[in-house]
């Protein structure tokens, strides 16, 4: 008993320490060791510090920090380097230490020139685009066990042919992914891609029964060299009236100023980019081609994630 | 450009009925999709020698559009209507804009040349006069694969312009029909449609 409460004075004791301990330890952890490489801005704190992480997280735009777990450090785009060099000043007046370990630091960040070259990824997910905090539109890729890319929303625009007229809302060609100079074959390879993605039985997205039916409208009238024809003439025709209407040149009781809503007909596949490789990520500045990932047995990868859902889920068909 | 419009042929009134416009609302679809169930894609002049009235209460303008509105309303959404003079405009109301320039007729074939890539397409082209460039105008329509049907609408004493229209179909295999001062536009766009005997 003696013991136990003996012991038992230990552990409190030991609890108060470790909490005095504790208290001075956040009260002190206001160094930050900063360092500039080719790639990226590093600032490594000494301890946790709430006040820090607030700074951070309103000044630094999500998709350009991230922290690194394994080295305790957060790590920032090169081209963020105004928006931490202010953060920085800010810390120091509230009483923060800042070690700069890089003395070109601010000269150097200023020069930074992306590095771009093509590569090919199994993204397994794309998620939607979103407005980031600096107004720019991106989309997540999961590759890698995570949300390791970035697709800037004109690389996503650009390949899947978005537009903002009602034309290509529901043009054939957009909804098979293809440029309209697209080969048969081409047309044929496309569908087998798209259609695998988006067939009900397969696909949870909310719209996934409308989106086949469209690729299933678009096959049918793109295969068809007859009915292809005809199609590419009203697609050229309404465009033409279009064009002239938004000009105000003539009109039209049925010109449509409705914008469309981005919706990225892939939602898993073998990307083939052009992209920069920076604080740990893809950042994608352009698709060049995207293809089925297979597995051994020939199936092929198809993602989805369901309303309500934490996590997408995969099926091989 | 000229004013698009004349009286009551403004496009702000609503579309001809059975024009691919009108046809695109009634069943709530694309006007691209409407588009490729046409039939017959007719190139109207509208060129300023259209407004002449030729002693009749309407100008040759205004008697070819009322030929149009009567077979647009006979063959629902299967007639395009593209107008041309200084350039060359789709009208998917159903009525050709009103220019009032010269001829063009090499742009307007050259416009209605993807229309020659659907099989068995009517290309019917309307006109009261001689276009700019005679030679021109030929060359191009030498390279349609489908028959171009031809109509002249002009006065008796433009035979230049009846001749040149009748070359220009006899070089696709088409037919011709000279109706002076549009007289019997009606018959005569009906027979090209070969709706009228």
């Amino acid at each position: 008993m003696l013991a136990y409460i003996r012991d038992a004075k230990l552990v409190i004791a030991v609890k108060t320490t470790k909490l005095d301990a504790n208290a001075t330890m956040y009260a002190s952890k206001k160094n930050l060791s900063v360092t500039y490489n080719a790639t990226s801005i590093i600032i490594t704190p000494d301890g946790y510090n709430q006040q820090f992480i607030n700074r951070i997280k309103a000044n630094v735009p999500s998709h350009l920090r991230v922290w690194d777990h394994s080295h305790k450090r957060w790590i920032f785009h090169p081209t963020t380097y105004r928006i931490i060099s202010n953060m920085l000043e800010n810390l120091r007046q509230m009483g923060f230490n800042v070690i700069i370990e890089q003395a070109e630091f601010f000269a150097n960040a200023s020069n930074y020139v992306p590095v771009i070259k093509e590569e090919t990824l199994d993204i397994h997910y794309i998620g939607r685009v979103y407005r980031r905090n600096n107004s720019e539109e991106s989309a997540y890729g999961w590759y890698n066990d995570g949300w390791n890319v970035v697709f800037i929303n004109n690389a996503l625009q650009d390949y899947f042919k978005v537009s903002t007229t009602s034309v290509d809302a529901t043009n054939y060609y957009n909804a098979l992914i293809v440029n309209e100079t697209a080969t048969h074959d081409q047309i044929k390879r496309a569908y087998r891609v798209v259609v695998k993605q988006w067939h009900p039985d397969i696909c949870s997205e909310p719209n996934a029964r409308e989106q086949f039916e469209i690729i299933q409208k678009a096959y049918e009238t793109l295969i068809s060299p007859d009915k292809r024809a005809r199609y590419d003439l009203g697609l050229k025709l309404e465009r033409d009236f279009n064009l002239l209407a938004s000009k105000g040149k003539i009109n039209n009781t049925n010109y449509d100023t409705n914008e469309v809503v981005f919706n990225p007909m892939i939602k898993c596949g073998r990307f083939t980019v052009r992209s920069e490789r920076i604080i740990g990520r893809v950042y994608v500045h352009q698709i060049l081609d995207i293809d089925s990932i297979t597995n051994a047995s020939g199936q092929v990868m198809t993602t989805t994630w369901k309303e309500g859902d934490s996590v997408f889920t995969t099926r091989w068909v | 450009m000229n004013s698009y419009y004349m009286n009551k042929y403004d496009h702000k009134k609503v579309p001809a009925k059975g024009s691919v416009t009108d046809v695109a609302s009634d069943r709530k679809i694309p006007l691209s999709q409407v588009i490729m169930e046409a039939e017959a894609v007719i190139l109207v002049d509208t060129s300023g020698s259209m407004s002449a009235y030729d002693g009749m209460p309407k100008t040759r303008y205004e008697r070819s559009v009322d030929a149009l509105e009567y077979y647009q309303k006979q063959i629902s959404g299967k007639i395009l209507v593209l107008s041309f003079s200084e350039e060359t405009i789709f009208c998917p109301n159903g009525y050709p804009a009103y220019q009032g320039g010269s001829t063009n007729m090499v742009e307007a074939l050259v416009y209605a040349k993807i229309a020659d890539n659907v099989p068995d397409m009517n290309i019917i082209l309307i006109s009261d006069g001689e276009p700019n460039n005679m030679l021109d105008t030929l060359d191009v329509a030498k390279t349609f694969k489908n028959k171009i049907n031809t109509v002249f609408i002009g006065p008796e004493d433009s035979r230049a312009g009846a001749d040149f229209l009748r070359k220009l179909s006899e070089a696709t295999g088409g037919q011709h029909t000279t109706d002076y001062r549009a007289a019997n536009i009606k018959k005569s766009l009906g027979a090209m449609l070969l709706l009228e005997g």
